[in-house]
């Protein structure tokens, strides 16, 4: 647990802190999920050394996890998928002058559900790292293929356009010069894109500028302004007594759905819904403000966002768009996630897990007294906010270097996620592929080379064979009739 | 007769078919090289063909499945969005991040029909002055504050 000594530093804790609540103050604002909060805040890491930037990294994505549940249950507006069920019970409880025990149950679950998933990483990883090892070429090409394929079947809509979308993300990574032939792709010529695209002024064009965007096209008369009656801030102590088996379950649930590759705290969270629904005494008051619809799958949502980090520190492989773009942080840093990094860095790769828990610790502290502010902030008509938010998106994207160009790329990609979004396609996935990219290619290439040409090497190796059998078993599912009106179903919800 | 039974999912048809031909087209001067020995334009080339087919798929479909219009895009968000996105840019370079925090709101406000200037000016110098003072001063980014750097 050295990983604690590195991190618990006074200055790291203080980043921890910094991060925490940036991450809240922008996640808080409407319209703003984690990953362009993530994506806006990044740059102010830059400067840091390796591990504070991730200390601060953490805080930042708690924070922003933390403040887009409270927009679900104050504005009813979810920052990201994982949100939406928050949004059915949390609302209600809004509506219903409960919305600070909402947000404290929230926190409260959101930390219990961090510590468990904390042990959860050091139980699993160090084993799983070690699996790692095993891994080549070809191997880590058909796990990369398997996250991406499971990352389509809990993407909301179309699995085909899905499945566009990270082709198209893939392809948008290989822009820029071609390590091994040093040809140029793709870049017409513009000497800024022979590093590659950057993914700023994607993520920030594609999600933070489109979602603005968007609620500008809607009359400020029809937009949800949150009724702010608070009747009481805290919980009553029966509220937490119904809360606490919901989270303890949500916890659970939510530990093991989390490694799954693909959007694990979603599933997770429907999968917490569903589940106290199910169990309670009396399922009509879910919808209504039952306070197990919010603790259970706020917790879920919470130890599956820890656990989602497994796959990355270990094997390398991001399994949603968050952790696409931590991901990306991390190699902009230096860091190449994968099971090297826990044997040549333990100091990094410990001291991050610590800070994941110093994060979750640091938001309970920080944000249950703030909920008063958060709220006051919220009711602020848009038309201001958005201005805001539109000027520390823009901010963060120039940062990065200081050139007028970027913002020239963003306003590019704003207009393809803007069509985009018109045609409902899901720009999430094209996170993933973009990051992936130019891995999966390094991959293909030298597994290629190893086999000579000869793609059977892919189900000669048992562990890459296993991994497209799994592949092949997500495809199915997928098709199968049965398993879409389930996921159908719990979309519909 | 053929019709488009679902706009989106035929405007999503139409983006694939774009971008994969713009990828095969674009790539045309890469070389692909053997399976054994890939060449710059070998995956660019694989992923294209993907692409397309994923075009050719969705389009087809969009044919044959009802689906709900593609709403007319209103302009006025848009365009004065991406304004103030572009000109922030050569805004802080050239007059730094306070006075382009100020333009920046002006140009963000007529994004909405309802605009009054005064509201409009107090809140931009409360907010550029404030994000200077957040960013520059309290975050450290190093970016020109008061005027440009160019």
């Amino acid at each position: 647990m050295t990983g604690f000594g590195a991190a618990g530093t006074w200055a790291n804790l203080g980043f921890a802190l910094v991060g925490c609540l940036l991450g809240t103050l922008i996640g808080v604002l409407p319209g703003i999920g984690p990953i362009p909060t993530i994506a806006i805040l990044l740059p102010i890491t830059y400067g840091l050394d390796p591990l504070s930037s991730l200390v601060m990294l953490a805080g930042i994505y708690y924070g922003a996890a933390y403040g887009g549940s409270t927009t679900s249950i104050l504005v009813n507006m979810p920052g990201e998928a994982s949100s939406i069920v928050t949004c059915i019970d949390g609302h209600q409880m809004a509506r219903q002058g409960r919305a600070g025990a909402a947000l404290a149950v929230s926190a409260i679950g959101s930390f219990f559900a961090g510590c468990v998933g904390t042990l959860f990483i050091c139980a699993f990883a160090p084993p799983l790292a070690a699996v790692a090892q095993q891994f080549n070429s070809p191997d880590y090409f058909s796990l990369m293929v398997l996250g991406l394929v499971t990352a389509v079947v809990l993407a909301h809509g179309s699995v085909v356009k899905a499945i566009g979308m990270i082709l198209v993300g893939l392809l948008f990574g290989l822009v820029g010069t071609d390590v091994n032939s040093g040809a140029t792709r793709y870049t017409f010529g513009i000497s800024v894109l022979w590093d590659g695209l950057d993914f700023l002024p994607i993520v920030i064009g594609m999600f933070g500028v489109v979602e603005i965007i968007k609620n500008l096209e809607v009359p400020e008369a029809e937009r949800q302004h949150i009724t702010a009656r608070f009747r009481e801030l805290w919980p009553k102590p029966s509220d937490l007594k119904e809360a606490f088996m919901p989270m303890v379950r949500g916890t659970f649930l939510g530990s093991i759905l989390g490694i799954l590759p693909g959007g694990g705290s979603v599933l997770a969270s429907f999968a917490a819904y569903t589940v106290e629904k199910k169990i309670a005494k009396d399922p009509s008051r879910f919808g209504k403000g039952a306070i197990e619809g919010v603790a259970g799958p706020e917790s879920a949502n919470n130890s599956a966002s820890q656990t989602s980090f497994i796959p990355l520190l270990t094997l390398g492989l991001p399994s949603n768009a968050i952790m696409a773009l931590m991901m990306g942080a991390m190699m902009i840093q230096g860091i190449q996630p994968g099971s090297a990094v826990m044997t040549s860095r333990p100091d990094l790769f410990w001291g991050m897990v610590a800070s994941m828990w110093i994060g979750n610790a640091m938001l309970v502290i920080i944000n249950l007294p703030m909920i008063g502010i958060w709220v006051k902030l919220l009711s602020m008509p848009y038309r201001f906010l958005y201005p805001a938010i539109l000027l520390f998106c823009v901010i963060g994207v120039y940062s990065t270097n200081n050139n007028a160009v970027m913002m020239l790329f963003t306003a590019g990609f704003s207009v393809f996620g803007y069509i985009l979004m018109r045609f409902d396609c899901e720009p999430a996935p094209m996170i993933l592929g973009f990051i992936l990219g130019p891995l999966m290619e390094e991959n293909l290439r030298r597994s290629l080379v190893l086999s000579r040409g000869d793609p059977m090497i892919f189900i000669q190796r048992p562990i890459s064979a296993t991994l497209l059998v799994l592949t092949a078993i997500v495809v199915a599912l997928i098709v199968l009739p049965a398993f879409r009106k389930t996921r159908e179903e719990a979309f519909v919800e | 007769m053929l019709g488009v039974k679902s706009p989106r999912d035929f405007g999503s048809a139409l983006v694939f078919l774009f971008i994969g031909f713009s990828g095969i087209y674009f790539g045309s001067d890469l070389t692909y090289g053997t399976a054994g020995r890939m060449g710059p334009g070998y995956f660019p080339f694989i992923l294209s063909v993907l692409i397309i087919a994923i075009g050719v798929g969705v389009g087809i479909r969009s044919l044959m499945v009802e689906g709900p219009p593609v709403e007319a895009p209103k302009l006025r968000p848009l365009f004065f969005v991406l304004m103030s996105i572009i000109i922030f840019g050569y805004g802080v370079t050239y007059i730094g991040l306070a006075l382009t925090g100020i333009l920046l709101t002006f140009l963000a406000a007529f994004a909405r029909r309802d605009v009054n200037l005064v509201e409009t000016a107090i809140f931009a110098v409360l907010l550029s002055v404030g994000t200077v003072l957040v960013f520059v001063y309290a975050l450290g980014q190093p970016l020109p504050a008061w005027w440009g750097d160019y």
